[in-house]
């Protein structure tokens, strides 16, 4: 499969934070309910496992599968970890944005 | 009460899903909809349930191969005989012009030639009767020199249908209008 560059799309950016904010919890369902929860988007659930298979085979994330459990009729969930390599591009994708935000006059970067 | 989504949908996601993906979609899709059972009732709850099922089907999930060998018009083999093609070609240009030029000229030879054919086989064949109809065309000895001509003189019509009984008609045809 080929990799488009190293660039994080908008989505790929928010799932990429949203498994490092869940450590340990981070699998579909729940990936999902923190982005709705947070953003107060709609978003399926299909769209967050593309995203989450996308950036998993750039590098950015690993992931294993957790024991089976008594809910979902026994099926056992996919848990994300974000890499090291993860961590470094959400550092510069943030470096980047802020870097070209400061030169926005008469901007504010205070917290609202 | 039953509290499992729809079987039909559960057996389309399995149906058309990668089997190694099929555990954590099935699970994940299972969970919300138990969750959205309780919290908005069984119609909902199926309605949503559907349409993740539905929007499940992708490419990506359907597939059955990752990074392993893609048979046929898009796989690594196939890609592999174009590149060799297109390397050898770039190694030897000039054989590869000459081949290519003669295989051109071949083809648009026999594609002339087809045509041809098919024009001469089907020649009237639009008239019910073209078995019976017959083009006359002029032989002219002048001189100890004979010339073969595809026109005629408009008067021998008439005059080939009164003297000749097995004539029933005649038409005039022209190229020019």
């Amino acid at each position: 499969m080929t990799i488009k560059g190293n660039y994080l799309g908008e989505f790929e950016e928010l799932v990429l934070l949203s498994v490092a904010s869940l450590p340990d919890q981070a699998y579909g369902v729940s990936i999902r309910q923190y982005i709705i929860d947070e953003t107060g988007r709609n978003v399926n659930i299909s769209a967050v496992h593309e995203v989450l298979k996308r950036l998993e085979r750039k590098g950015y994330l690993k992931s294993k599968m957790g024991g089976a459990t008594q809910e979902r009729g026994g099926r056992r969930k996919r848990y994300f970890l974000l890499t090291s390599s993860g961590r470094k591009t959400l550092e510069e994708a943030m470096k980047l944005k802020l870097q070209l935000y400061k030169r926005v006059p008469n901007f504010s970067l205070k917290p609202i | 009460m039953n509290d499992q989504p729809p079987k039909w949908a559960d057996w389309f996601l399995g149906w058309y899903c990668n089997p190694e993906l099929l555990e954590e979609i099935q699970g994940d899709a299972h969970e919300l909809y138990a969750e959205r059972l309780k919290g908005r009732g069984k119609p909902s709850a199926t309605l949503h349930y559907v349409w993740d099922v539905l929007r499940f089907c992708r490419w990506s999930n359907i597939k059955r191969t990752e990074n392993g060998f893609v048979p046929g018009s898009v796989g690594a083999l196939w890609s592999m005989n174009f590149k060799m093609a297109l390397r050898n070609a770039n190694k030897n240009k000039l054989i590869f012009m000459v081949k290519t030029s003669g295989l051109a000229i071949c083809l648009a030879f026999a594609l002339l030639l087809t045509a041809y054919v098919v024009n001469e086989l089907t020649f009237d064949k639009f008239n019910i009767n073209h078995d019976r109809i017959y083009r006359i065309t002029s032989k002219v000895k002048f001189q100890n020199h004979v010339t073969h001509y595809a026109i005629t003189p408009l008067p021998i019509g008439q005059a080939l249908v009164d003297d000749i009984a097995e004539i029933e008609n005649y038409f005039r045809r022209s190229n020019v209008l």
